[in-house]
Parts: structure tokens; sequence; C-alpha cells
């Protein structure tokens, strides 16, 4: 029997020429490199579908966490590891295509990968505590410029940036409270400390305390179909983000096809979408050519994004 | 009621119960092992959780947070290297009574005063979680700021010979917490172009370092005294090891006051185990009528500062209970593995899934039990550790240590982090300023920076504020009261009661 395999694998190494692994890829475990700490959103849904995927490719996935520097620390790690398919990275889309554009040190951009696909796409909103006199984004900007001083609870610098273009094209002003992660900002909004706030998609699972006013992505929210996104009300902030399985650049196109149907059959079962349903993540399985498309989209959605907010901090 | 009996039918299954016990014992071991810590274990648990039942995956989570919270108390006591900076006012008296030959009572004392923390809190949290988060959500970011202005001016002005080498040692940690992004516009400070630092210096290979390596580095240097005294201390003596009824008078009220200190602290975000255990044994110490025998091997100082460490662990999953907003890192790794498990955090938790819900409340209850056994027999094994030349400890020890930070810090980067931090810390030993202190400067450095600038954007700075505000303008007003005191108690009595480890030696010789 194993003779037979030996043999096997000889034949093929000799038809596949310049590339001999390719045919049994993976022959040994794979490592899927998790751009965020353990336990949190992303990495409890990469762990489920890592599960399912290796099933799939019939090799053990080897999850191991990387987290630091907003998914950046994994992204750096795995753009500089040989492109042979066996070290893979899972980060929000944004990890790549916006954060290295707000920092000297994150020396990469969405052309230093090849992407696999897409699972998941986060659903970034503008939220309030349920007590408001508000619904919509529209209703809270006349409500803010009744009322100066409104307290806006942002995390990263995307938010940052969305409410400073918002900001400007209303013509209201919020004073800016910074808080820890999708966690500390629905801690304020529950607490009714703040009066308006981001989050990342967080907000979904307590939607008896805290409601949209705006999803900030091409998307309407799922909890609250009716609310237009910031889009549509006419704010050009568009916060498309999507948990992306992303190859060193220069990956064989061959690999990319072997994980991008594992990742396919990984997204079909049962236990992704639980774990898809139990976090508020429509789980829609994007392949690489359309992931590769959103991703460039999403640079150039980043671009302008920043440049709308250097405009409008600019005066 | 029914509930919590028919979630305790559940628990008792033997497949739970031998999670819950494997939980408990796993974290009391990787407690007691200075290097490794529940950090360690809960990531290396959580994979495992995945393919568990819900209640035996929730349970073993719960369990090694409990077992490693009393863990810890072990190295304090045995090895002067807490295996938690939250364990550190353990060592104060315990490595005293230990050296003194009275290891076995100041483990039990420990070990007890965690149990009975452990335990009445979990009943706060089963009983009030709802009203208790619905209170602590009252305490907003200007609350917070004064609480933790409080807290680091009691802590370093109670933790070493000099309130003020205290208080500096405190600010000294609150300076190296804001290495890493800035909050507000994610620019990173002070990182020297590193981007292992853009998260800030890690905690745990810094606490490492500070508590155990540099312990070891100290008692390496003073080896042949201390392997003398190990000898002298011979066979164990079963009236050093037994706690006499005056001893049990004098703690019982210091584990109450833990108790209540630790739920309180517990359920509020942002402060954490470390303050607890410190302003316990502080608010012990200032309570006792002869102050000076604590830092000498006072036993209730044991059981204060275990009381308080072991009380936080229950009360910090309140916010997660009642509201799903965790409020600790280790309730933050437990909402994946709820989630995981088909159960979200938070009020509806308890109407959909109450049964789910009781049957954790059982698990930790059962779990509390657990402690009491694992450390009741884990004490009689690591005590002889006493006995084992210091030559063979300190290397193991050392080898743990490196272990922990190469897990905990991202690699290599980690040990360096550890080896610079050890070595800060027998600096710190040596000038008498408080190592402690400065963690735990470090460790609410960041809520303090996060709330101080949330309350600054919310309130505007107006005056109004301290009328809007009455309990931080408390809060305030009794800082700065208790630093003019302790300012002026420096300048009558120039050599006060509080003591340090390196003077406690002395006397020890």
């Amino acid at each position: 029997m194993k003779r037979r395999n030996l043999l096997a694998a000889g034949i093929a190494a000799i038809i596949a020429g310049a590339a001999p692994a390719l045919a049994d890829y993976p022959e040994k475990p794979v490592t899927l490199v998790i751009g965020y700490a353990a336990g949190g959103g992303t990495d409890t849904i990469a762990r489920v579908v890592a599960d399912e995927m290796s099933k799939a490719l019939g090799q053990p996935i080897t999850a191991v966490n990387k987290p630091g520097a907003g998914g950046g620390i994994a992204a750096m790690q795995v753009m500089r590891a040989r492109p042979d398919g066996y070290t893979v990275l899972l980060d929000p889309s944004s990890s790549i295509s916006l954060n290295p554009k707000l920092s000297d040190q994150q020396n990469f951009a969405p052309g230093d990968f090849d992407y696999v696909g897409m699972i998941a796409a986060f659903q970034a909103a503008l939220v309030a505590p349920m007590d408001r006199p508000y619904d919509t984004l529209e209703e809270f900007v006349a409500w803010a410029r009744d009322n100066p001083g409104a307290t806006y609870a942002q995390i990263n610098p995307g938010s940052t940036m969305s409410m400073d273009v918002i900001e400007t094209i209303a013509g209201i002003e919020t004073r800016r409270v910074p808080t820890k992660g999708g966690a500390g900002s629905m801690n304020s909004i529950i607490a009714g400390q703040v009066d308006i706030g981001y989050s990342g998609g967080i907000h979904q699972r307590y939607t008896d305390e805290v409601k949209v006013l705006a999803p900030l992505v091409s998307t309407r929210s799922l909890t609250e179909p009716d609310k237009p996104t910031a889009q549509e009300l006419g704010y050009p902030v568009v916060l498309n983000s999507n948990i992306t399985l992303a190859v060193p650049k220069g990956t064989d196109p061959a690999i990319i096809a072997k994980l991008a149907a594992a990742l396919e059959t990984a997204s079909q079962t049962e236990a992704v979408a639980n774990i898809g349903d139990r976090l508020k993540f429509p789980i829609e399985f994007l392949g690489p050519e359309a992931a590769t498309q959103e991703m460039t989209a999403q640079d150039a959605a980043y671009d302008e994004l920043i440049a709308r907010s250097k405009k409008a901090t600019d005066g | 009621m029914t509930a919590l009996l028919n979630g305790f039918a559940d628990v008792f299954t033997a497949v739970n119960l031998l999670w819950i016990v494997l939980g408990v014992g796993t974290g009391y071991v990787v407690g007691v092992i200075p290097g490794l810590g529940k950090g360690t274990a809960t990531a290396v648990a959580v994979p495992l959780t995945f393919y568990l039942p819900p209640i035996a995956a929730i349970a073993y989570l719960i369990g090694i947070s409990k077992g490693s919270a009393a863990g810890s108390a072990v190295s304090a006591i045995l090895l002067n290297a807490p295996g938690e900076p939250s364990s550190a006012p353990t060592a104060m008296d315990g490595y005293p009574l230990a050296r003194q030959g009275k290891a076995r009572k100041a483990l039990k004392m420990g070990l007890f005063a965690s149990v009975t923390g452990d335990v009445i809190s979990t009943l706060l949290l089963i009983l009030l979680a709802a009203p208790l988060a619905r209170v602590a959500m009252l305490i907003g970011p200007v609350e917070l700021t004064a609480i933790l202005v409080f807290s680091l001016a009691f802590i370093g002005s109670l933790s070493g010979r000099s309130a003020l080498k205290g208080i500096i040692a405190g600010i000294l940690g609150v300076f190296v917490s804001t290495i890493g992004m800035e909050i507000e516009t994610a620019v990173p400070r002070m990182t020297f172009g590193l981007l292992d630092l853009w998260d800030g210096v890690p905690l745990i290979p810094m606490a490492i370092g500070m508590l155990a390596l540099a312990e070891m580095i100290v008692q390496a240097s003073d080896r042949n005294t201390l392997e003398l005294e190990r000898i002298s201390l011979g066979a164990a003596d079963a009236a050093n090891d037994r706690i006499s009824r005056a001893e049990w008078r004098q703690s019982l009220p210091a584990i109450l006051r833990g108790t209540f200190i630790g739920s309180a602290i517990g359920i509020l975000p942002g402060l954490g185990a470390s303050v607890a255990s410190f302003i316990s044994y502080g608010a012990t110490r200032r309570a006792a009528s002869d102050p000076e025998r604590f830092g000498k091997g006072a036993i209730e100082g044991v059981a204060a500062s275990e009381s308080a460490d072991n009380a936080v662990v229950p009360a910090s999953f309140v916010p997660l209970f009642a509201i799903g907003v965790p409020g600790s890192v280790i309730a933050a790794i437990m909402i994946g593995a709820f989630m995981i498990h088909g159960l979200t955090p938070g009020p509806r938790m308890f109407v959909e899934q109450p049964r789910l819900v009781a049957a954790i409340y059982a698990s930790m209850l059962v779990a509390s039990v657990a402690l009491l056994a694992i450390g009741w027999f884990g004490q009689r094994l690591f005590s002889l550790i006493v006995h084992v030349p210091l030559r063979l400890v300190l290397p193991s020890v050392i080898f743990f240590c490196c272990i922990g930070a190469w897990l905990q810090g991202g690699g290599a980067f980690g040990i360096v982090v550890m080896v610079v931090f050890g070595l800060l810390g027998v600096l710190a030993k040596q000038l008498d300023y408080s190592f402690v202190t400065f963690l735990i400067g470090f460790v609410i450095g960041p809520n303090m920076e996060l709330s101080m600038r949330q309350a600054i954007a919310m309130t505007n700075l107006e005056p109004r504020l301290f009328i809007d505000h009455p309990v931080a303008t408390v809060f305030l007003i009794a800082t700065i009261l208790m630093v003019l005191r302790f300012s002026g108690v420096r300048l009558r009595r120039p050599r006060a009661a509080t003591a340090h480890p390196s003077q406690r030696r002395e006397e020890l010789k």
C-alpha cells in the first residue's frame, strides 16, 4: 500500500515537473495565522472555519493567534512566509486594506497577498442607546444641531474618520469619547454615557438595548433592515470589511484553488452557519476572484475616506 | 429555585464533574508554577473547549480561573515569587511565615480565605447579578477615574517603607503603560519603531520578570544563607502547622473585609484582582491594633489578600452574565466559549436557557468545593518544596518563567521583556522601590488614561461636573486627604511602621 502511494507520488512528481508537490497539497498540516487574540469574534469564527476546512482538506489546520497592531503583526508574518500554501492568514480585510495606510510601520498593501476568499462581512454601524429620542442618522443630525456637545463613542481610526466626514456634511459637531474595542463602546452605549457610538458589528448581540441609526457598510442591517445606510443618506462613508483568507503573493493558483474549495465547503456546513448566526455574521462565500475584486474596491474606498476626512479636519 | 436544582442535577454527571475537577486542578497547578498563569492555561484551553459539551466547557474555564487565583498563593508563600501580581500581597506576610517554618499554616489560611471569598462572591453573582450590574453601570468614566486615582494613591502609600517611593513607583508604572498605540488617534507612542510594542509592553512577561525572575536572582545571590535556613527548618512541627483559635479570630474579619472589597472591585471594570488584594491587605493592616506585625508574618495579611483575590473572579462575571459585556480578560475569552455553545451572554440568557444558566451557577459552586479539596491535597505536595535545595528550585522556576514569557509575550520578544524587567525588578528591590506598585500602576494605567479622557470628553471639564458626580468628588477629596496625611505622618515619624522585603530580610537574620 505504502509502496504504491510512493510510486503514485513519484509519477505525479514527474508529470507535474516544475512544481512536484502540488498534486499532493496539502501533505502536511497547514498553519492558520489569526490576527486577533483567542476568544474574540474573529477568532471564534476562524476556529470553526478552520475545523471544517481541515475536514475538507484532509490535513489538520493549526490555528495560531498572532494578535497585535490591529491584525498587522499577523499580516506581516504571513507576507514574509514561503508562498507554499502552508502558512495562511485570517484577518479582517480592513487590516490589509485600511490599516497600512494609517501607519509607516506596517509595510504592506493589498498587493502583497493573494486571496483565497472571504467568508463573512462585518456589519459596522452607527448605533445609539435605546432611550434616545432619535431613530435614524438623519434624526440624530437634527437633534445634534439643537443639542450641541453630543458625545460620540469611537474605537478606531475608521470610526474617527467616518464621523469627521459626517460632521462636515451635516454641519454638526460631536465630542469624541475614545473607547477600547467593541466591548468598551457597547458598555458606554448601554450605560447611556454617550449619545451615539460606532460598532464594528457587536451591537447586533444587544438588540434590546442598542438601536441602529445607520449602517456604515454598503448593505443594510440584518436586524433593522428598514434603516437606510449612511451612504444612502448622502454620507459617503463605507467601511466594508470581510473576514478574509489570504496567502503570500506568488502562491501557486492550484494551491489557492484547493484552499478556496475547502473554504467554500466549510462555508456551507451547519457548524459554520450556526456560529455565523450566533455572532450575527452573515456567512457569504466569495472565491479568489471575487475576493480580490472586493479587496481592490475596499482599497479605493478607504483612500477616498482618508482624503475626505483629511479635508474635513483641515477645515 | 427549581431551575437551580435542575442545574445541579445537570452538573452531577461524571463528564461534567470530571471537567470541573480538571479545570480547577489545571488552574491550581499553573497558578502554583511561577511564570505560568491563568492566561496561559485559558488560551490553551479555548480550542479544547470547542469539543466539550457546553456545561463542561464553561465549567472547565471557570475552574481554571478559580484554581489559578488560589494556586498563585502557593508560590507566593513558599518562594516569594507570586504566580500573579494579585498574590503579591500574600507574599508580604506568607513568605516570612514560611521562613519561620510556618508554611503549612500560611497555605491553609490562604486556601481557606480563597475558598470563602470565592463562595460568597459566587453567591452574590447568583443572587444579585442583575441589580449589581445596574449599579456598576452608574459608575461612569468620571467616577472610575476618581476611584483609580484613589486606588493608586492608597496602594502606593502602603507598599514600601516610604510612601513617596511607593507613589513614584506607581507613577513610573503608569508611565510605562503609555507605551503603545494611543487610544484616540492610534498613533504609536514610544515604540522606537518596534511593531512588537504597538500594543504596549506585554503585561505577563513583565510581571514574570519583576515578580519571579527578579526574586530568583536575589535569592541566588543570597543562596548560602537561605540554604542553611532551609536545612534548619527540619521536619515539620505540628504546632506550627495548625491555625490557633486566636489566629482564626484575627483572620475572620480580614477574610470578610477582603471578600467584600474583592466583590465590589470585581464588578467594576478596569481595576482587577491585583488592586483588590492590595487594597484589602492595606485596609486590614490599617484596621489592626498592631500594624508593626505586618510584613513579618501576620497571618491575617495572607487572609486579607487571598480572600479579595478570589472574590474578584466570580464578581467579574457579573457584567458578563447580566449585560453581556465582559468585565475581565477571562470573561472576554469565555464569551467565545459561550457563543460556540449556542449561549449568548446577557439578560436574555436567563429567559431563554434558565436551566443552562443554573447549571453554570451550580458548576461554579462545585468548582469551589473542588478547589477546597484540590488545594488541601495540593499544598501537602507543594509544601515539600521547602525541603528541595535552592540550587534545584531556582533553575526550574527560571525555566518555567521563560516558557510563560515565550507563550504570552509573542515568542522571543517576550523573553527579552522578561529579562529587562527582571533586572529592573532587582534594582527596585535593592533601592527599596516597590515593584508591585509599579506593576499595579502599569495595569491600571491604560484604564486610568482611557476613563480620564472619556470623562474630559463627556463633561467638557465644566466645573459643575463635581456636583453632577458626587461619588467621584468624594473619592478625589479622600485621595487628597490621604496623601496629605501620609506626608504628615512621614514628617513626624520618619520610620513608619511599614516594612519592605529587603528590610525584613535584615530583621530575620
